[in-house]
């Protein structure tokens, strides 16, 4: 597995530094009139490169180091899925090429073997990715699948969070009080997906197991979340039965955790309708106050940083959550990290448009 | 599994308009439909026309399907997405100014979104930003891990172009077995091919 972030690229340091509660947001000028200046870049590729190339670049790059990383030589015969919101596709001049020339570029530029699998679930897009891979392992479709999101920071992107009034005009605070909307980011994540037939072929131990995946759609809104947390909850739902677990086996959970107010109330209410209130596990975090909210890449960054946790046995604070909202009625992370002794997390993200979806990790015995 | 064919719908050209008066017909429960409608303050006419598509494979088993709304999934596909809504978000960036209506329907997921959240659907739900021809298969693939595993009851397959400005649809709405007839290759022939090419009923045998 590999990421790009705001605050890096190595899984290690990466790691440590969310552990240290750093965050990747700094003021970025800009021309035109936003709530907040604030935003979470990354430090690659070059800023003053046109939106679609970043999102080509960071996209190529970060499959390229998954692959090293699962001791891959490259793509071969391997499924690529791919997700993201399409933010580079708003910024510019209006663009005639299909949503999937993106896709089909980077599955070029790595030599595949067979033709990409490109989707768009909004925020939702990085999970969903890792959700069709399951599928096509599980119909025998595929024997390895690399998955993942990506996506990049634009100016009408921001404007449109703006506008909207999705923009913290603070700081990105999820699960406080004073949460007051969300600040974007950007980069990329990507995991290697195998049988475990694929993985004993090639003599390889998997990092973790995935589990289960479940999703849903909120039918509420187009931007607005069901309050009540009826298509988040189902997501979870459709996950743990699918990983054959219960709630109670939860250790870990990444919250999607937006820090909009709406999204927050609405998350809080999943979690006490699945886990009730006042469990003692599992213990929630969150990590957009860290990377910016990268939108379709978050879903798989945020996979990542779950696997992270249940291998590393730890959770990384919150950022900027000082005074919990009392609605969340699980443990979180605050200030420190947590030490944890867990052997499943669940991530889950909402995406606009009503998208849900939950994935269940397992730590490899 | 086999996967059972339910309905069977296209559309081209729509607006919020053909959408409405569609998604009505047959009724039975009028205020939880208007209000679903209502939470789509707008949508681009790619996610109109994919909506109303829908709403014409749903016609003939609407009261069943509806009765297990939880469990109906969706899976658009499209290669070109809400063309005009992405357009006037771009423009808009350009002149530095955006829309907080037109922004939800440049999300080119909301052709899939709006469907779910016009007939009150919380079943799985995505965009696969492909091709027919390409996304078919995949959506196949999908929606039969979908009703195996009964996570959904039925799944609306439904796709869209638009690359030359008129937007068309085609959807299929599957089922498990006992649920309709069985799928057929010749269905998903026409769901692979091309929507805007004779985007009527008729064009189907």
């Amino acid at each position: 597995m590999a990421w790009a972030t705001p605050l890096g690229d190595s899984l290690d340091g990466v790691w440590q530094r969310l552990l240290d509660a750093e965050t990747g947001l700094v003021a970025i000028p800009h021309k035109v009139r936003l709530k907040n200046s604030l935003g979470a870049p990354c430090a690659w590729p070059p800023a003053d490169q046109p939106a679609d190339s970043r999102m080509l670049d960071l996209g190529v790059a970060t499959v390229r180091r998954a692959l090293d990383d699962a001791r891959l030589p490259g793509l071969g015969a391997a499924e690529l899925v791919i997700g993201t919101s399409l933010g580079a596709f708003l910024e510019g001049e209006p663009q005639s090429a299909p949503l999937h020339r993106y896709a089909d570029l980077i599955a070029a530029a790595l030599g595949a073997q067979r033709q990409p699998i490109a989707l768009s679930t909004a925020c939702s897009s990085g999970s969903d990715a890792i959700l069709v891979a399951a599928e096509l392992l599980r119909a025998g479709a595929a024997e390895r699948v690399v998955c993942g999101g990506v996506d990049v920071l634009t100016t009408t992107k921001r404007l449109a969070h703006s506008s909207l009034g999705t923009m913290s005009t603070t700081t990105l605070r999820a699960f406080d009080v004073r949460h007051d909307g969300t600040l974007l980011g950007e980069g990329a994540g990507f995991i290697v997906l195998e049988t475990l037939d694929a993985a004993a072929a090639r003599a390889r131990t998997p990092l973790a197991l995935l589990r289960g995946v479940g999703s849903a759609n909120d039918a509420a809104g187009m931007t607005t979340p069901d309050a009540a947390g009826l298509g988040a909850r189902l997501a979870i739902e459709r996950s743990l039965a699918d990983a054959g677990i219960t709630p109670d086996d939860v250790g870990v959970f990444n919250a999607h955790g937006s820090a909009t107010p709406l999204n927050d109330a609405t998350e809080a209410a999943a979690l006490r309708a699945v886990f009730g209130a006042d469990a003692g596990t599992p213990i929630v975090f969150a990590t957009k106050g860290n990377f910016g909210h990268s939108l379709g890449a978050t879903g798989a960054i945020e996979a990542i940083a779950t696997l992270l946790a249940l291998r590393r046995g730890q959770v990384p604070p919150v950022y900027g959550l000082e005074r919990v909202d009392p609605a969340l009625r699980l443990p979180v992370a605050m200030g420190a990290p947590i030490a944890i002794c867990a052997r499943y997390g669940l991530s889950l993200t909402l995406g606009f448009g009503g998208f849900d979806t939950s994935l269940v990790f397992e730590v490899a015995p | 599994m086999t996967f059972t064919l339910v309905g069977r719908g296209d559309a081209q050209a729509c607006k919020r308009a053909d959408f409405d008066a569609v998604a009505r017909i047959g009724g039975g429960d009028r205020t939880l439909a208007e209000a679903a409608l209502a939470a789509i303050r707008y949508a681009d006419p790619a996610s109109f026309t994919t909506a109303t598509a829908v709403a014409r494979a749903l016609a003939a088993r609407r009261e069943t399907v509806l009765a297990v709304r939880d469990r109906v999934g969706v899976i658009a596909i499209s290669a070109d997405g809400p063309v005009e809504a992405m357009a006037a978000m771009t423009q808009a960036g350009r002149e530095g100014t955006s829309s907080p209506i037109r922004f939800p329907a440049s999300n080119a997921g909301a052709l899939a979104g709006v469907i779910s959240i016009g007939f009150t659907l919380r079943g799985p739900t995505l965009l696969l930003t492909l091709p027919p021809e390409r996304g078919v298969p995949v959506g196949l693939l999908l929606a039969r891990a979908f009703l195996s595993r009964g996570v959904a009851e039925f799944v609306f397959i439904a796709t869209c172009a638009a690359a030359g400005g008129v937007p068309a649809s085609r959807c299929l709405l599957l089922g498990r077995p006992g649920d309709g007839d069985p799928l057929a290759e010749l269905d998903v022939a026409w769901l692979a091919s091309d929507p805007g090419a004779a985007a009527t009923s008729s064009a189907r045998p």
